[in-house]
């Protein structure tokens, strides 16, 4: 069953095409990866699918809804959470009181949170440092807050960008093995990455974007092998 | 929050609550006038800016307006009152209210304004609501201004001696200081704190970002304009330049800046170390040396200021945990 259904997305900014009649879906419990050159799009067709940028035509369907249009924290209480590329925590709450936003936003009661955002700082390994602030983290941490957060949303899809950016060999693995687990207690992930092992390891299908229009998907071995997209990398000749 | 910052807080509580109490005792028991008419100004400048901390401290939106709704709430009761003989208390709710309405109208239009533009925008609407105090004359009696009638009596909110301002400029402490910490306590707080320090990220968990700010806006706009009402009935006078003045938002920013934006106790510290230190300056020093109280008091200010720029409450914590 198809979760995301994206549908001839187009947008221009003052006349600059960003996104060029974009179309992929993605099935319940899949990980599919947009990946791209820088300026491809992949940030911009995010936002749309979030909420945060209005598409000039076309149609987003989240879990049979068409969510055009809708105002993301709309989005989001439907099930649809986006990380983001710098990492965003909330900086005067401590680590306990970001992972409790959303179990508050749930309808909890804020005893009721603060358990439950234990137990998911827990499953993150982050629970050593529930009273601490988020600017008193390293920086992989930190994107592992942001990830924690998006899970305490129990969310039926996860938009990540760039969630493996900027981290070591070892921290990487860490959050793939947290993603795989996520993925394994059912939560659906479309993520934008530039790390191209992790995404090849990780991904189902990849959808690839260059100048703002879609120019290949499949899995991540057709992906690679695909002359379009070797091109759009490399460049012609290769 | 661990351990040590909850005791250090609650010292800092404690050394607030002492102030209050002896200030307290003189207000309800003392005879010198003139400090009684200090600790008045004391409390409704500090209720003011209470109400001011729960928009810009928690919600993050730095309103240098908040003297529009003081004015209304001046204006309101001391109208109802002259023309329609309407209690100050009735005039009080209803300047509340439209204060409350006026508002919601102010926070959804310059919703999208962040930062400076939003505090422009303030500024420039309390100052147009000014203006029309000066202009609208029928009903305002212009620059001359309102001359409240003195007729003793709790109905009329007012009273042969400072006591009885005295327990209602505590009483409408209290209330802003309950509203403020019964909302920064709910989940509420939370969200307000979280759409200020992200308002993307807090978007994108589903809080509906723009609905908190206009509420939170709209519970500090009634609740200054109480203090509006309380501040007419203590002068029994009130004119566009007392209702609508500008200094009003920056005092109450300022109380904030210096006590602690977004604590609890801030407006709190900052009320009773400033309004008394302006006051004195003022008396000592107004008469024979007129620029002089408000050079030591802003030279005061900046010290303070860059000494602690997070506020005195967020001092007491850290002389601690260091």
């Amino acid at each position: 069953m198809n979760i995301l259904k994206v549908q001839s997305i187009s947008k221009s900014f003052d006349g600059l095409q960003a996104l060029e009649d974009v179309s992929f879906y993605v099935k319940s419990n899949e990980i599919v990866g947009i990946i791209g050159p820088n300026g491809a799009g992949k940030s911009t067709l995010f936002n749309v699918i979030g909420g945060f940028t209005k598409p000039d035509t076309g149609e987003i369907q989240f879990d049979g809804q068409d969510i055009t249009g809708l105002a993301p924290h709309k989005i989001a209480r439907q099930g649809m959470i986006k990380t983001f590329q710098l990492v965003k925590p909330f900086g005067s709450l401590t680590l306990k009181q970001n992972i409790m936003i959303p179990k508050l936003l749930k309808g909890l009661s804020i005893s009721d949170s603060m358990l439950q955002s234990i137990s998911i700082l827990e499953r993150f390994g982050l629970v050593g440092m529930a009273d601490v602030f988020p600017n008193e983290l390293p920086y992989a941490l930190r994107r592992r807050l942001e990830i924690a957060r998006a899970f305490a949303s129990d969310p039926k899809i996860l938009l990540l960008d760039e969630a493996l950016a900027g981290l070591t060999q070892n921290e990487l693995s860490d959050i793939m093995d947290i993603l795989k687990q996520m993925r394994h207690d059912g939560i659906t992930i479309l993520m934008i990455e530039h790390v191209m092992a992790a995404t090849m390891a990780l991904c189902d299908r990849i959808v690839v974007l260059n100048f703002g229009k879609l120019i290949a998907t499949g899995t991540p071995n057709e992906v690679t092998q695909n002359p379009m997209v070797i091109e759009a990398y490399l460049g012609k000749g290769h | 929050m661990n351990n040590l910052s909850l005791l250090t807080q609650s010292k800092t509580t404690l050394f607030a609550i002492v102030f209050w109490v002896t200030g307290s005792l003189y207000g309800a028991f003392g005879t010198n006038s003139i400090i009684q008419d200090v600790l008045i100004f004391t409390l409704i400048w500090t209720g003011v800016a209470i109400s001011w901390n729960l928009t810009a401290g928690y919600a993050g939106r730095l309103s240098l307006g908040h003297a529009a709704y003081f004015g209304i709430g001046a204006y309101t009761s001391s109208i109802l009152y002259m023309k329609f003989g309407i209690s100050p208390w009735i005039g009080a709710a209803a300047g509340m209210f439209i204060a409350a309405f006026v508002g919601v109208l102010i926070e959804a239009t310059t919703i999208r304004l962040l930062g400076i533009y939003y505090s422009l925008a303030t500024f420039a609407i309390a100052e147009l609501l000014g203006l029309m105090a000066r202009g609208w004359t029928e009903l305002t009696n212009g620059m001359a201004g309102l001359t409240l009638p003195f007729k003793a009596s709790l109905i009329h909110m007012t009273f042969t001696n400072k006591t009885g301002y005295f327990f209602i400029a505590l009483g409408f402490v209290l209330l802003c200081f309950t509203t403020t910490a019964l909302i920064v306590n709910s989940r509420y707080g939370f969200y307000l704190k979280a759409q200020r320090d992200e308002l993307v990220a807090a978007k994108a968990l589903g809080i509906a970002t723009n609905q908190i700010c206009i509420v939170s806006g709209m519970i500090s706009a009634a609740l200054t304009a109480l203090g509006g009402t309380i501040y007419a009935q203590y002068l029994l006078y009130i004119d566009p330049d007392i209702g609508f003045n500008w200094y009003i938002s920056v005092q109450a920013a300022l109380l904030c800046l210096i006590g602690g934006m977004g604590t609890l106790v801030g407006p709190i510290i900052g009320g009773i170390l400033l309004v008394p230190l302006e006051r004195v300056l003022h008396s000592l020093l107004g008469g024979s040396y007129g620029g002089l109280a408000p050079a030591i008091y802003g030279g005061l200010l900046i010290m303070i200021v860059l000494l602690m720029p997070k506020g005195i409450a967020s001092m007491t914590s850290k002389i601690k945990t260091t």
